[in-house]
């Protein structure tokens, strides 16, 4: 085992590495921080009807638990969410909610709202990216 | 000043030891242990056990599952039994488990775990137990660490040789310990010797299922069928079985079954009898046994019932069985990883026997027979040993090998291991155990290539050992180091119910294959509720149907009104996570019989019949989130004269 002890660092031997070590740390962290996804670079072409029959199916055993479309239910109305979320983030959710909620601003924000965490439910990314579909497809209609 | 201070501590520091060292307790021996024995026991946090152990619970008729080296419980399995913390044995969908030819029989007394085998090693596939008391074989699934099937025995009395398996698992095994009539029918008990017979059974199974199927049965002399052991490699297509009462005693066998020098070890060629079974040599012998199969498709049990059973007669059937005479009232028949060695532990002799399958197979050749009983002829003692181990101890009941040509016997009089060579046969080293050692394991011992690096003994008595706690004690288990010329006790840790015995293996063996949830597409459960939108509430007479859902953190019917006095409710529950280890729990005030636990993508059905009228609480009972506390629910039950509908509350869009 790899143990560590404060008292054997002899701050001025390693002070001047450090110095330089925490200034990076610094500056990088003034920067923008981008936005943490699971899935990235998602692309979303014109609505595939196929895929959207796919991911209601999918949707409505595994998500309309907790998701409805027009209003709240256990988590946010999702009628809309394609046209405010991208589909990294709407994937990324589904795919891996724990490390949203750590990691994702906008997650940790709306679980403050919501009070619940988002149930992983082990979907593929393919099952993901139907369901993202079959949302797109309620969002053409009207959200509803 | 400072100098006088120092010679002080040191005079101190110099006391203490002394006291300490002559203070130790002289008669706890048992205490002794080798300094680094808590290292070789010691699992950090978060780190996995070198091994999965499976310890017969005995007469709880459980199995447990612990980690090995450190003794840790993880997981206890119903199999004879209900267990009210699993909804085993409660639920609609696993009562069919427990059936039998005579009714509901919800606990048996589980003695032997056996792992499933792929040519001679543990593949880590299936686990397979006897219930002795309403002879049964169960077998659990290793994916899902659950019972998945129970075959009930015919003609049997108590299934004791049990469920030992061939080195490809083609059969398990199950040798009747009391000999009762055959086909059993009423006689009187005074007609033992003419009438009584040991039935053996043979259950195929499935190989890539695992499907038991009671293929037949052997209709041996009255005896009591105690043990068993498959041959290995060159022996392969043998089966050994020890038994005692050749006196065929039926009253005070404690004295009267304790008379004969030698009792047997039956030897029994499988192979010959797949042949004699081919040709037809086989009676249909009448006997109703139930086979109950749990289907993880329909998360349900379902039982048939069969009513006949093929039965050979070893009379009629030459070359099928023999029998070694063995010292006496032997206990357990194993054979060395070679298989050439079948060693037979003499309970009540203060000698281990040891056969050698070479010189069986030459006495068979060259007719050296004793006698024949019933057909059956007895080898000529001398032509067939190998030798014995003299003065080996008191007791000795069960032997397991490592893979240096080393037999370890368990010794319950004289409570202790006894470590000898098995060509030799000079004892090497003993240990004691605390107390009255049953039978041991070493991990793979009873493969083809023992892992070798551990020995457990499985006490039947533990007195001081451990905090007491009134009048029952804890069992126990003890683990000892065999990885040197002496045996090191390591560590002593308790056990459920009575570990008649256990087996092991690699953890990597199972653990990767461990099943994390169902998948809800693959839920073909009648009254399986898939999406909230179909949760309902049907009422068929007096019969109400609850098609309930659950997911973190709330059920979907949870306010449900129009239940009268005289309603029988199901609610069939549907965990709709797809997530591992969140399964719901579903309990409801006043329900006769115990919770449900209904793991991720699975239904399970609670029945419940309101004595009284009310409002009725219902929750989950196994913590799942934050909001676990906010998962309940209400059912009113109105009077059986009420005009209230059936109705419930239904999520909007």
């Amino acid at each position: 085992m790899i143990s560590f002890s404060f008292k054997k660092f002899k701050m001025n031997k390693y002070f001047h590495f450090i110095l330089p070590l925490l200034f990076v740390f610094f500056i990088q962290s003034c920067g923008d921080k981008e936005e943490f996804f699971v899935v990235k670079n998602i692309q979303v072409g014109p609505l595939n009807p196929e895929m959207a029959a796919k991911g209601k199916v999918i949707f409505q055993s595994k998500c309309a638990s907790c998701h409805k479309m027009e209003s709240k239910y256990v988590g946010p109305p999702l009628g809309m969410v394609t046209k405010r979320r991208s589909a990294d983030f709407v994937m990324s959710q589904i795919i891996d909610p724990e490390a949203m909620i750590k990691n994702n601003d906008t997650i940790k924000a709306l679980y403050a709202q919501y009070n619940t965490p988002m149930a992983n439910q082990h979907l593929t990314q393919a099952e993901a990216r139907s369901v993202f579909e079959y949302l797109r497809q309620v969002a053409d209609n009207g959200g509803k | 000043m400072q100098k006088k201070f120092y010679l002080l501590s040191v005079a101190l520091v110099l006391a203490i030891v002394v006291i300490v060292m002559t203070g130790c307790p002289s008669g706890k021996t048992g205490s002794t242990v080798s300094g680094d024995a808590a290292s070789k026991v010691y699992v950090a946090p978060g780190q996995h056990d070198e091994l999965y152990g499976f310890i017969s619970g005995g007469f709880s008729g459980q199995v447990s599952v612990i980690g090995i080296p450190s003794g840790r419980l993880f997981r206890v399995i119903p199999v004879f039994s209900q267990d009210a913390e699993k909804g085993w044995g409660y639920s609609e969908e696993t009562k069919p488990m427990l059936m039998t030819s005579h009714g509901f029989i919800p606990w048996d007394d589980a003695h032997h775990p056996e792992l499933s085998e792929t040519e001679g090693m543990a593949d880590g596939r299936w686990l397979f137990i006897n219930g002795n008391n309403t002879p049964r074989v169960a077998r659990i699934d290793l994916t899902t660490f659950r019972t998945s099937e129970i075959i009930e025995l015919p003609n049997s009395g108590g299934n004791h040789s049990s469920p030992f398996a061939t080195e490809n698992t083609e059969y398990v095994v199950a040798g009747t310990r009391f000999s009762v009539p055959y086909p059993n029918s009423d006689v009187s008990i005074e007609d033992y010797k003419a009438k009584f017979k040991g039935a053996i059974s043979f259950i195929k199974i499935d190989k890539t299922t695992g499907a038991m199927d009671l293929a037949f049965q052997i209709m041996m002399p009255g005896f009591d069928y105690d043990l068993a052991r498959s041959g290995k490699m060159k022996s392969g297509n043998w089966m050994f079985f020890s038994m005692y009462n050749t006196e065929q005693a039926n009253t005070l066998l404690e004295v009267n079954a304790s008379q004969n020098d030698k009792d047997f070890i039956a030897a029994i060629n499988w192979k010959k009898a797949e042949e004699y079974i081919a040709q037809g040599k086989f009676k249909e012998v009448s006997g109703e046994y139930y086979h109950n199969t749990y289907n993880e498709g329909t998360h349900t049990a379902t039982s048939e019932v069969k009513n006949k059973v093929k039965c050979l007669i070893p009379e009629e059937c030459p070359g099928l069985v023999y029998y070694m005479p063995t010292p006496k009232s032997p206990h357990g028949c194993d054979v060395n990883p070679t298989g050439e060695y079948i060693v037979g532990g003499g309970k009540l002799a203060q000698v281990v026997t040891v056969f050698s399958f070479d010189k069986m197979l030459k006495a068979i050749d060259e007719k050296k027979f004793e006698k024949t009983i019933d057909g059956i002829p007895v080898l000529d003692y001398k032509s067939v040993v190998h030798g014995e181990v003299e003065k080996i101890g008191l007791g000795p009941l069960h032997t397991e090998f490592d893979d240096n040509g080393n037999g370890y016997t368990s010794m319950f009089v004289s409570s202790e291991i006894v470590k000898w060579n098995v060509k030799d046969l000079k004892v090497l080293d003993r240990v004691p155990t605390y107390y009255s050692i049953g039978h041991l394991l070493v991990p793979g011992g009873n493969t083809r290539h023992p892992y070798g690096k551990y020995v457990i003994a499985l006490n039947k008595i533990t007195k001081d050992r451990y905090l007491p706690t009134g009048p029952e004690l804890t069992q126990s288990a003890q683990l000892f180091d065999i990885t040197g010329d002496k045996m090191k006790l390591l560590s002593d840790f308790p056990t459920i119910g009575e570990p008649h015995y256990a087996q092991a293996i690699a953890a990597d063996k199972i653990k990767d294959k461990s099943k994390q949830f169902y998948k809800l597409e693959d839920n073909k459960h009648p009254y399986k509720c898939l999406t909230e939108a179909e949760a309902r509430v049907e009422r068929k007479g007096n019969t109400v149907h609850v098609w309930l859902t659950a997911i973190r953190s709330h059920f979907m019917p949870d306010n449900i009104e129009g239940v009268k006095i005289g309603d029988e409710v199901y609610f069939h529950v549907t965990n709709l996570e797809q997530d591992w280890d969140v399964p719901h729990g579903f309990a409801i005030q006043g329900a006769a019989n115990s919770e449900l636990l209904i793991m991720p993508g699975e239904t399970q059905t609670l029945k419940w019949v309101p004595k009284k009228v009310g409002i009725y609480p219902m929750y989950c009972t196994d913590f799942c989130s934050a909001l676990h506390q906010e998962m309940q629910g209400y059912v009113r039950v109105s009077p059986a004269s009420s005009a209230v509908k059936i109705s419930w509350n239904k999520p909007t869009n």
